[in-house]
């Protein structure tokens, strides 16, 4: 069974198409990632999977999204138990104005089922993975503004890992960052990619050769190739595909 | 050439504006100081019967000796009634149209009375008097004693506490009103109102907020005094929740504009975060959006207060205006500024009761400065989050 599913997916923002007949399909524990020039849908396209589109006006969507072989956008699917399975990262770092530890937890208290033996393990865990922890170990109480541009972001990894997701998105993870916190990012979501799926948005295409094991390339709405990151980059089928890959558009 | 123009007017502008606050800080001090310094009665002389042992009395004294609720003895004085004569009653020892002398030959003629106390101007004071002090201290009459009664003869009652106290339970019900239902007003536009009504409510939150207030305070008297009165059975629905209802609901556009201003402001990829966890709408709203904004919630709070102190024309209207020392929001009151509108055109310029109404004007500014100036300290800089 694949992890995601797509079946000739079209979003509509009002009257504008934003995203036309879009299919693939992505195998458990790889990354994807999403390239393609701004407004392409790209973005659309990964909002899709947690259902963050549902809050704009005018949105609506035909065809079929599919996440462990279950229909996202089933009547019966409440938006907000999926996200609790489909966690987010943004272009931007976004930590909450609260202690470290809080940001961690700020997931897993929402459910209010955990003691706070489980929640603070789950927060050291999270800390972990997102390869944070040996920085703020001593001190979860700072404030998380306090941390840097790079440390914030991982922060920002730990805090959708600590609800252990099915699916991981991101949206230009290191858009924001400067090349060090560029390549501590890749490196983690090198290493997530052994207990996660991923989803990555991404502008730079040195980037998505580097990190991704499946490449997506959206143009004006359509998912115009996708296929294994090796074979996109070294020999695309379309010709459009080449002009953005060698950096003739876009 | 037309810009260094454009400059001057502009600095003209601003310097003037910056003198008159200047002058107009200088002035409410000028006029307000003297009543720390200065004696309410200045002309008057006390005395006593020469047989009377007594020297020196306090206000206090005085006070309770005149209204009869103490007797010479406790004073330590004789043993007899006391006869105050002030120039509040000194009309009762005139029998008809006043003549020359007749008053001088009446009171000396009261020389016999052992108990007597005069407070009278020096001209007329009767010669067999002995003289007494009774010594003014302005700070302590004014910050320690909790009457006010600033026409009082012959000793006045200055105390600021029953009007400071009135101020606080018209502030503390206007903020008990105006806080949650400000948060709850901008939560409910930000987060529920349709887009295509936002504008419409918008409207009526200016009209709501340009509205003069006297009209509020017609409007109170003639709905809400009524109400508040059969709601507590009380014998006038003129009190501090008055007040304060009314003033907490015409404070409510400032601060719901405030709050939804800084709700506004919360970055979306923030709180799309925090729906991107699972969180609902409502547990976005209670655990991110509501503890992102609380440094800007104090600052509307802040300034709503000082807007609530600084209130004139609904309190004068609704409030009751008694200057007693309320111990219930149901008591009637009387705030600091009804009290600086109320009295200061009856009182003469140059009287203590004229330097005293400038001090409570410069108590009250330095109140509402202090407000204001917390709330700048403590309003969010700009940070990206």
């Amino acid at each position: 069974m694949y992890k995601v599913e797509t079946h000739s997916v079209s979003v509509w923002y009002g009257s504008y198409k934003a995203l036309d007949a879009v299919s693939l399909a992505l195998e458990r524990n790889q990354v994807l990632a999403l390239i393609g020039p701004s407004g392409c849908g790209k973005s659309t396209f990964l909002r899709l999977l947690n259902r963050m589109n549902d809050f704009i006006e005018g949105f609506r969507i035909e065809g079929r999204i599919l996440i462990d072989g279950e229909d996202i956008y089933a009547p019966t699917v409440d938006p907000v138990h999926l996200r609790r399975r489909v966690g987010m990262v943004f272009q931007k770092p976004t930590p909450f104005p609260f202690s470290i530890y809080e940001n961690v937890a700020y997931g897993l208290r929402l459910q209010n089922r955990l003691k706070e033996s489980q929640v603070r393990e789950r927060v050291v865990q999270a800390l972990q993975q997102a390869a944070l922890w040996d920085e703020v170990k001593d001190n979860l109480k700072r404030s998380a503004l306090s941390l840097s541009g790079g440390q914030q972001q991982r922060l920002c990894i730990a805090r959708a890992l600590a609800v252990r997701p099915a699916l991981l998105l991101m949206d230009e993870p290191t858009s924001a960052l400067d090349p060090i916190s560029t390549a501590k990012i890749e490196e983690l979501i090198h290493e997530l990619r052994n207990s996660y799926t991923i989803v990555v948005v991404t502008h730079n295409m040195q980037q998505a050769a580097r990190i991704s094991d499946m490449t997506a390339f959206f143009y004006m709405g359509k998912l115009v190739e996708y296929g294994r990151t090796k074979d996109f980059f070294t020999n695309p089928q379309h010709p459009e595909t080449l002009k953005y890959i060698t950096g003739r558009f876009g | 050439m037309k810009d260094k123009w454009a400059k001057r007017v502009f600095q003209a502008a601003a310097g003037t504006t910056f003198l008159i606050l200047l002058g107009l800080t200088f002035f409410l001090f000028r006029e307000g100081m003297p009543a720390l310094y200065r004696s309410p009665y200045e002309e008057l002389v006390f005395a006593v019967h020469p047989a009377n042992p007594v020297q020196q009395l306090s206000t206090n004294a005085v006070r309770s000796l005149v209204r009869g609720e103490k007797s010479w003895r406790e004073l330590g004085g004789p043993d007899t009634p006391a006869v105050a004569v002030h120039l509040g009653n000194i009309e009762r020892y005139l029998s008809g149209p006043f003549l020359p002398g007749q008053l001088q030959r009446k009171l000396d003629s009261l020389a016999h009375l052992s108990g007597i106390f005069l407070a009278l101007p020096a001209s007329l004071m009767p010669g067999f008097a002995k003289r007494i002090r009774v010594p003014w201290r302005g700070g302590a009459e004014i910050f320690g004693s909790s009457r006010w009664s600033p026409t009082y003869e012959p000793v006045p009652a200055v105390g600021f506490w029953p009007l400071l106290v009135g101020s606080l339970w018209v502030g503390a019900i206007g903020l008990f009103v105006v806080v949650p239902l400000g948060i709850a007003m901008a939560i409910y536009v930000v987060e529920f109102l349709p887009a295509r009504l936002y504008y419409p409510v918008k409207v009526m939150w200016e009209v709501l907020a340009g509205l003069p207030s006297v009209v509020v305070g017609f409007w109170g008297l003639v709905i809400v005094v009524p109400w508040v009165q059969r709601l507590f059975h009380l014998s006038a629905g003129e009190t501090a929740l008055t007040a304060g209802l009314l003033l907490g609901w015409m404070t409510l556009p400032l601060m719901a504009s405030l709050v939804e201003e800084a709700l506004q402001a919360i970055p979306q990829l923030l709180y799309e975060s925090s729906y991107g966890l699972g969180a609902t709408q409502w547990q976005t709203i209670l655990r991110l959006k509501i503890p992102y904004i609380l440094p800007s919630i104090a600052t509307a709070t802040l300034l709503s207060a000082g807007r609530i102190l600084g209130e004139t024309m609904v309190v004068l209207m609704v409030s009751g205006n008694a200057p007693i020392l309320p111990l219930s929001p149901l008591d009637p009151v009387r705030t600091l500024p009804a009290t600086l509108a109320a009295e200061l055109g009856e009182a003469p310029v140059g009287s203590y009761h004229y330097h005293v109404l400038f001090l409570m004007g410069v108590f009250l500014f330095l109140l509402t400065l202090a407000l204001n100036l917390t709330a700048y300290f403590i309003r969010p800089r700009d940070e990206k989050a």
